[in-house]
């Protein structure tokens, strides 16, 4: 019945897509706002990490337009040879294996937290993982579309948010600019937040299934710009309306912010929030998902199907491990360590490797394209 | 297909297996607090809920009898202790989230509010958006349960109360939310509305309860902080003060005196003549600070916009010159008032809780670094301009005055 | 082949018909002595006109059996060669026609039967627009569409499906705008049919579906011509059943679903408010339970304070989980709607009134049920009747959507939409994705989704269907 089909990523869909990983993390937990300088410079601090994260992405950028045909293990190996190859896919299953067990565990802890206290974590794990199996099942193709279907929703939603909160907002929050915090703060900051960067590998994902490979660059600045101001816009609102210190102690900022929304007699807002906030979550844990049975797939020459279930049960087994002994996000430091390790390897040192191994034998890999290619 | 039988088949599981429903309440087992009290009675914690009693919403045809909501109060070392106190005693769950109000009770106001409440902001169910007050020279249940309004609910009665504040700023709205924003900034103390029960005059003779009718809430005046412990209350001229000085005024009276020639004056029996009021329509306040030397000056400059509201005097408001001396003689008494006010807070209390530091700190930011912390010192001190400009821009139905 | 000799085929034909009753064999002789014999089956044919145009003509004038077609005075004459064929044509409702020492037959088609009369359909009735509907005779239905489209590009392909009913199937579509490859792919399809029987167009729906698992169905079923003929506009295909007047179309997308043709006899700006209201609708049917269930359980922080209070006041007393008490009045619910439908009309309405008496007013003052969830359940079957294309569906996601909303609160509800909108998304209508235009998002398609614009900016047909010809009109001039 695919006498039509054609596995194609248009650029709207995959930009959303991107977009929703980081812009996740803002209308979730907020860490910017406890980066330094954490005071009311935050947004320039995010501006600023904005040309870093773009620096830090290069190699990775470079290799994605230079191997847009070929995923990601393809051009591992293709560089590096094959067990070399081999090693570093399982890297990237495993970077993303853990991506998911801890977002999905941070997700599940804001579940606890703030609606369902007295329900145990497994049950909400479950419920998370089989949906995302479920969508993950449906393939690339459908996940996208189910982007492109709900994120403009969540999008137009967030500003809708913003303005009915209007009433909460004390400007005067913002004042003074830039006088309260160090330069170096500020691009301390700017680096920590690039260190969390990962969308980029995302993108990396995605390239093969796009339809115009000439967008990369385009497709990667205008998704990193747009996310990075949507934090933004979620700094500001949060910073607004709890005040700086306040909502530097608030595991959820955003989720307050939504709570204080009134208008008149009514409340109720943070429903809205909490849906959209619920889908944009499982589909970027599908993602995680996805990209951990795509890359084991590409690792054991297997449909990706197959790891869907022992993953997600992997995961689930895991999350319900890890967050019963200690909250991930409130009590951040050792995970969230590891994985900025993980990440910092995964997007920059392994694609630097690689860059640097290409240079050298520039030659001989365009040979091995070229015989591929005939 | 066989996945999509697994997933569901898993699917399944979750929901029979677990059975969900872990969290789950029937609404006829909460019961929906609206007001919360707190106290410290003998070194221990008392906490005071008015729950609905959700019954007198469905029989609306029964007149009234009985009352609509209940109290229950519970005891112990801590906010939490204290809830689960109420279990024992109370047969439905208290659920806060719907709380409009907190009362503090003046003795733990002054023990330190912040440090006790930890509770509020950690569990869920709490709304970061209630209201706060401070119940004056009282324990919270004492002034809770008095509802001379019209409304069923006393909870709702003290909310209405709270927001005619709009039309009468001689007291603050301050919800926890803000109470916080101020409590973590250095150069703003947070201020407080209190509430008051008062007897009152009873009219209705033929009425036959009157019980709870003999006593009617006020809110009139304001509580001042020092970080989060209570120093003192501020009366409601000069919380009005207050208020525009925190550029909070949307609406409200001004009276003033008004005199044609130097030699009248406000009579001094009787009711007073040669006065006016005004109903601010717009008022907003800008704060500044002037370093001179090692003085610190506090600058405020405040535009109102007013509609005449009543004119005692013989004075043609159809005239631009006797409309000017009207606005200059309202821009007096207001700068008059604030004045006042300031220096009261200055000398009594000596806590910022105008946010001037907030104003030097966006002005001196590096400055404010080094002397952040004893700001309170230097507020003190300071020398404090006020500088109001009236404008009138309605004048009502008639324009020469009565008289 | 057909024996000279009638009396062998008389007796083949009727051991052929295993003697049933209604098989009639007429025989008689000419003026001229020569044998002619007449078989079919009883009802199916006009007596009179074959006692005047047949009969009397063949016996007063047939001299030579070769000369009997010049005899037979109607022009629908076909001649067959096999005694199978000569089944066949009797079956269809055709008498055939057997001459002494001729080797073929005459079929002659003086077919008549009751039908009904062409009426406007009840379950979709409309206020502005044509009210006539199909009927279950096939060439009648035929004539209605034609009657709107007088296009030799109008394409009909006649086939006769089902072992023991042979049922006679029409595909129509325009030639030059349909999309070519489901065109193909629904022949292969229909040729794949390998039924018993096909009763109505439900069966051949169920064939020739892309998703047979699917709780949605991936096929478009109407009665009425204006319909139809809208659809194969757009470059779709119907599919004409003989014996039912619901015509199926295909390929189908969600968005039919929310449509109907009075949209586009109205002012667009009306046609699109009734858009939304039905995806107000098409989303209230199915979440509203599941959402208050909810709300009621786990979220009451999220209820306005005194809506929450009023509710908490109904539901004081009442003995029945929250849960329970709604799928229960779902399903009271289902019972009076599937009642009410199976009565004659005036027990009908009397079933309307106990139902509405019964359970609105008696349950909640009894204290059964709260008044909330009377209301509640009658909002979702009022939101239900507006998008009647969609109703089997809702009725299942709802119940579903209602048990997670009992079991996990909104986070149960919104992953079941997730699950639903996958699903939904996921589905492919003869290769036709089945959300287009919403995902994958189409622009052009977008114009006539949630709202309609005007007719004169409606240039394209739907691009993913029509692949060919495409434009439907110029734009108008001066935009």
């Amino acid at each position: 019945m695919s006498y039509k089909k054609k596995d194609k990523l248009y650029f709207h869909q995959s930009f959303l897509l991107i977009v929703i990983y980081k812009m996740m993390t803002g209308l979730t937990y907020l860490p910017s706002l406890n980066i330094p300088p954490a005071n009311q410079d935050v947004w320039i601090m995010l501006l600023v990490s904005i040309p870093y994260t773009m620096i830090y992405s290069l190699p990775l950028l470079f290799l994605s337009n230079k191997f847009c045909n070929y995923d990601f293990l393809e051009s591992a190996e293709l560089i590096m040879g094959k067990r070399l190859g081999k090693i570093i896919g399982i890297y990237y299953s495993l970077f993303f294996l853990t991506n998911l067990i801890f977002f999905s565990g941070g997700f599940i802890e804001i579940l606890d937290a703030s609606l369902y206290d007295e329900t145990p974590t497994i049950v909400n794990t479950l419920i998370l993982l089989f949906t995302c199996a479920y969508l993950v099942n449906k393939g690339i193709m459908n996940l996208v579309r189910l982007t492109e279907l709900t994120i403009p929703f969540i999008i137009i939603l967030f500003f809708i948010l913003a303005l009915l909160g209007i009433d909460n907002y004390d400007f005067q929050t913002f004042l003074p600019i830039l006088s309260d915090s160090k330069f170096g703060e500020i691009n301390k900051g700017a680096l920590l937040t690039t260190i969390g960067y990962i969308d980029i590998l995302i993108l990396r994902m995605l390239t093969t299934y796009l339809d115009d490979k000439s967008k990369i660059n385009r497709l990667f600045v205008s998704s990193l710009i747009f996310s990075t101001v949507m934090i933004i816009l979620s700094v500001l609102v949060v910073q607004a309306t709890l005040g700086i210190e306040y909502a530097k102690r608030v595991n959820f900022p955003y989720y307050t912010f939504t709570r204080l929304i009134t208008i008149g007699e009514t409340q109720g807002f943070d429903l809205l929030y909490v849906v959209a906030w619920i889908i944009g979550n499982v589909i970027k844990a599908s993602g995680y998902l996805y990209f951990t049975t795509i890359a084991l797939g590409k690792v054991t020459n297997k449909k990706n199907q197959v790891f869907i279930i022992p993953v997600a049960l992997i995961a689930t087994i895991a999350i319900v491990y890890i967050k019963d002994n200690r909250p991930i996000l409130a009590v951040r430091d050792p995970y969230q360590q590891m994985i900025h390790v993980f990440a910092f390897i995964g997007v920059l040192v392994i694609p630097l490797m690689a860059l640097i191994v290409y240079f050298f034998r520039r030659d001989k890999i365009k040979s091995t394209i070229n015989s591929k290619e005939q | 297909m066989k996945k999509k039988i697994m997933v569901l088949i898993f699917y399944m599981i979750a929901v029979i297996s677990l059975t969900g429903c872990f969290d789950a309440n029937e609404l006829d087992e909460l019961g929906i607090s609206l007001i919360l009290g707190f106290d410290v009675v003998e070194d221990k914690l008392l906490i005071t809920a008015e729950v609905v009693d959700p019954q007198y919403s469905s029989s609306s045809s029964d007149t009234g009898e009985g009352s609509t909501v209940k109290y229950v109060q519970g005891i112990g070392n801590t906010v939490f202790e204290a809830f689960r106190d109420i279990t024992l005693k109370f047969d439905r769950r208290i659920y806060a989230a719907h709380n409009k109000v907190l009362i503090f009770g003046e003795e733990l106001a002054r023990s330190g509010l912040i440090t006790h409440i930890d509770q509020l902001f950690r569990d869920r169910e709490q709304r970061e958006s209630a209201f706060m007050l401070i119940a004056k020279g009282a324990r919270a249940y004492e002034v809770m349960g008095v509802n001379s309004g019209l409304e069923t609910v006393p909870a709702n009665y003290i909310l209405d109360l709270i927001k005619n504040i709009n039309n009468n700023p001689k007291s603050i709205d301050t919800n926890i939310i803000s109470y916080m924003q101020h409590y973590y900034h250095e150069g703003h103390h947070p201020i407080v509305g209190v509430i008051e029960k008062k007897r009152k005059n009873v009219i209705d003779k033929t009425s036959e309860d009157k019980g709870s009718e003999e006593y009617e809430l006020s809110i009139i005046g304001s509580a001042i902080f020092r970080k989060d412990k209570l120093i003192g209350y501020l009366n409601g001229n000069d919380t009005k003060a207050v208020n525009y000085l925190l550029n909070n005024i949307e609406n409200g009276i001004i009276t003033f005196p008004i005199f044609n020639s130097s030699e009248e004056k406000v009579q001094s029996e009787g009711l007073p003549t040669n006065v006016s009021s005004v109903n601010v329509i717009k008022g907003k306040t800008k704060n500044d600070i002037e370093i001179n030397g090692d003085k610190v000056i506090l600058k405020t400059k405040i535009n109102i916009r007013a509609a005449l509201g009543e004119l005692i005097a013989k004075t043609d408001v159809s005239n631009e010159e006797d409309i000017r001396r009207l606005e200059d003689a309202c821009s007096k008494t207001v700068e008059v008032n604030i004045e006042s006010a300031v220096k009261k807070v200055q000398q009594e209390y000596g806590t910022d809780i105008f946010g001037f530091g907030m104003a030097f700190h966006h002005k001196y930011p590096k400055q404010w670094e080094k002397i952040k912390e004893n700001w309170d010192e230097i507020f003190k001190d300071a020398e404090f301009q006020i500088e109001v400009k009236t404008s009138i821009i309605r004048t009502g139905l008639i324009n020469k005055p009565t008289i | 082949m057909i024996y000279k000799n009638i009396r062998d085929n008389k007796e083949y034909l009727i051991e052929s018909f295993n003697y049933s009753s209604d098989f009639v064999v007429v025989e008689f002789e000419s003026l001229f002595k020569i044998s002619l014999m007449a078989c079919y089956i009883e009802g199916f044919i006009d007596r009179d006109l074959f006692d005047r145009d047949i009969y009397r003509s063949l016996v007063f004038n047939l001299k030579k059996s070769d000369d009997i077609k010049y005899f037979i005075l109607t022009s629908k004459v076909n001649e067959i060669c096999t005694l199978e064929e000569a089944i066949d044509e009797i079956l269809h409702g055709r008498l055939v026609l057997f001459a002494e020492g001729l080797k073929k037959a005459y079929s002659v088609d003086l077919s008549k039967w009751d039908k009904r009369q062409v009426e406007q359909p009840q379950s979709e009735a409309v206020v502005r627009g044509p009210k006539e509907g199909f009927i279950e005779d096939i060439a009648v239905n035929k004539v209605l569409l034609r009657r709107k489209l007088r296009n030799s590009n109008l394409i009909f392909e006649d086939l006769q499906l089902g072992k023991q009913t042979r049922t006679t199937i029409s595909i129509a579509y325009i030639k030059g705008i349909a999309n070519q490859e489901v065109l193909k792919e629904l022949k292969g399809r229909i040729s794949r049919i390998n039924a018993d029987a096909i009763l109505e167009s439900g069966y051949i729906e169920e064939f020739i579906e892309d998703a047979p698992g699917s709780i949605l169905a991936t096929v478009t079923e109407t009665e009425k011509p204006d319909i139809v003929a809208a659809k194969l506009l757009e470059g779709r295909i119907a599919i004409f059943t003989d014996g039912t007047p619901h015509v199926l179309t295909v390929p189908r997308i969600l968005v039919e679903g929310i449509m109907s043709s009075e949209d586009y006899y109205v002012r667009p700006y009306f046609g699109s408010f009734l858009r939304l209201i039905r995806i107000l609708a098409l989303f209230m049917s199915i979440y509203l339970p599941g959402v208050f269930v909810a709300l009621i359980l786990y979220h009451q922080e999220m209820i306005p304070t005194v809506l929450l209070i009023s509710a908490a006041g109904g539901r004081e007393g009442v003995p029945l989980p929250i849960t329970i008490e709604v799928i229960l009045m779902i399903i009271t619910l289902e019972l009076t709607k599937e009642s009410s439908l199976r009565l004659p009309k005036n027990i009908g309405t009397t079933v309307n009134i106990v139902g509405a008496l019964v359970l609105g007013q008696a349950a909640v003052e009894a204290g059964l049920i709260s008044a909330v969830t009377v209301i509640l359940v009658s909002l979702t079957a009022l939101s239900e009747f507006i998008v009647p294309q969609l109703t089997q569906g809702i009725i299942v996601y709802r119940l579903v959507v209602t048990l997670l909303g009992g079991f996990f609160g909104i986070y149960g509800v919104t992953c079941a939409f997730l699950v639903i909108t996958m699903h939904v998304i996921s589905l492919e209508s003869f290769g036709i994705p089945f959300a287009w235009p919403l995902a994958p998002r189409d622009r052009s398609g977008l114009k006539d989704t949630f709202i309609r614009v005007h007719i004169k900016k409606l240039i394209y047909r739907p691009k993913v269907i029509a692949r060919q010809n495409v434009r439907r009109q110029r734009p108008p001039k001066g935009d």
